[in-house]
């Protein structure tokens, strides 16, 4: 007795065949330019977005690609009312419920089975303390709002306030450094000056200057270069001459 | 046990709101229709609250999952954000406007997913997540498949910082002052967050596209 089934009896492997080769679905009239339809406007989007298209950014940004499922707000009631009754019979006190809560609570950082109970304590006031931070939504101090400058305010404000800064540094620094430089490198030379006079003068006392040296002095002294010559230099010189 | 059930019997007591309940309210801070809501969950109104979820459903569901890329994770942490938001209703006080509130917590929660992401890392995610329940139409359609996913991924490549600022002003067309409040910067800090994560974004896109 033949087999109907297809994958028994002498030709099933043609009859497996045949099945295999069927295409139970004839493509919809309108698959094919519903098709371009879609690869052009995803290669104009994506086209879009890769040039940085601002308008097409922000209309991706904004599309809503979620729709919430049917039932989202009676599960959502469902699940408020299973944890607040879970609440209520912790307030209560019942051991069970509070086991429940604190599983709940602590279930992303599990307790060492050895834990103390003052760990457990604590843990259970930083979720509770978490939980706080949630919900309340900080309110800024009055005197915060006194000081809250516009942003324009601020950065003019920061802007004075460096160059006031870098004045009170450059001044307060730099300036008094340069000042006390210049000081210094002029009471060098006035040393200098006075070094060399006092030594022409031990030389002329020692006779080691002729008067031919000091005429040659004489003639590279000119009296209208002669101001920028210490006085007591040029004293120096009227003693070694005479 | 029993040091922890002391800790948390005080911790669920209805005085544990009583740190944003002495906050100051602001005389002239905005009263929307989402505030009256929440007077009304407090007064116990269901109604009130459904009112809310289906209001706030999308857009918390979508910044999720523009934040972290699973639809499941999103749904979940956006259930999380109306618990907490349940909890919160007898001590709410509309010092700013509602979305401010919302999206503080939503972003207080995304922050510790975050961290809990790095103490335990997830498995590989299945590409199938990225994308989404497609009850969309028309050109958003066609958007959901590779370069949902290019896009996806390059988001996911700017910083917490960057990416929340500038979701939340251009998915959630908050403000900069109200963004600035949720992620409890300056309004400079969130302009300079929103600059760079778009120069970023801009850049990633040339090279994954």
């Amino acid at each position: 007795m033949p087999s109907s089934h297809p994958a028994s009896g002498p030709d099933s492997d043609a009859r497996l065949d045949a099945l295999l080769a069927a295409r139970p679905l004839a493509p919809a009239p309108d698959f094919v330019a519903r098709t371009l339809v879609r690869v052009r406007a995803e290669n104009t989007v994506a086209l879009a977005l890769r040039q940085g298209d601002e308008a097409e950014l922000d209309r991706m940004l904004a599309a809503s690609t979620v729709v919430p499922a049917a039932d989202f707000v009676s599960r959502t009631l469902e699940r408020i009312r299973t944890e607040e009754s879970l609440a209520a019979a912790a307030r209560a006190g019942d051991d069970s419920a509070i086991e429940a809560m604190l599983d709940h609570w602590l279930a992303d950082q599990p307790l060492d089975p050895n834990a103390e109970p003052a760990q457990l304590a604590i843990q259970t006031r930083r979720a509770a303390a978490r939980e706080e931070r949630e919900i309340t939504l900080p309110v800024k101090a009055p005197w915060r709002r006194l000081v809250d400058f516009p942003v324009w305010a601020r950065s003019v404000g920061s802007l004075a306030a460096a160059a006031a800064v870098a004045f009170m540094v450059f001044f307060g620094v730099h300036a008094p450094k340069a000042l006390v430089q210049e000081q210094m490198a002029f009471q060098d030379a006035q040393e200098s000056v006075l070094d060399d006079a006092a030594s022409n003068e031990t030389d002329n006392v020692a006779g080691a200057m002729d008067s031919d040296d000091l005429g040659t002095i004489n003639q590279d002294v000119d009296p209208a270069a002669g101001a920028v010559l210490d006085p007591y230099f040029v004293e120096s010189l009227n003693v070694g001459m005479s | 046990m029993n040091a922890s059930a002391a800790t948390l019997s005080g911790w669920l007591t209805p005085a544990l709101h009583t740190q944003s309940s002495t906050a100051p309210a602001e005389p002239s801070a905005p009263r929307d229709e989402d505030a009256i809501l929440m007077i009304a969950v407090a007064a116990g109104d269901e109604t009130a609250l459904a009112q809310l979820i289906r209001k706030w459903q999308g857009p918390l569901i979508n910044f999720f999952y523009r934040s972290i890329g699973s639809v499941e994770q999103a749904e979940d942490l956006a259930q999380m954000v109306f618990v907490r938001l349940y909890r919160a209703a007898h001590s709410y006080q509309p010092v700013a406007r509602f979305s401010t509130y919302l999206f503080h917590i939503a972003r207080r929660l995304l922050i510790n997913e975050f961290r809990r992401r790095q103490r335990k890392p997830l498995d590989i995610m299945d590409p199938a997540d990225l994308h989404g329940t497609d009850n969309s139409t028309g050109r958003d359609q066609l958007r959901m498949f590779e370069l949902e996913e290019a896009f996806q991924q390059a988001i996911a490549r700017l910083s917490e910082d960057q990416r929340s600022a500038i979701l939340l002003l251009k998915q959630q067309e908050l403000s900069y002052e109200e963004i600035a409040a949720i992620m409890q910067q300056s309004v400079a800090a969130v302009k300079t967050h929103i600059f760079r994560g778009r120069q970023k974004l801009k850049e990633i896109l040339r090279e994954v596209l």
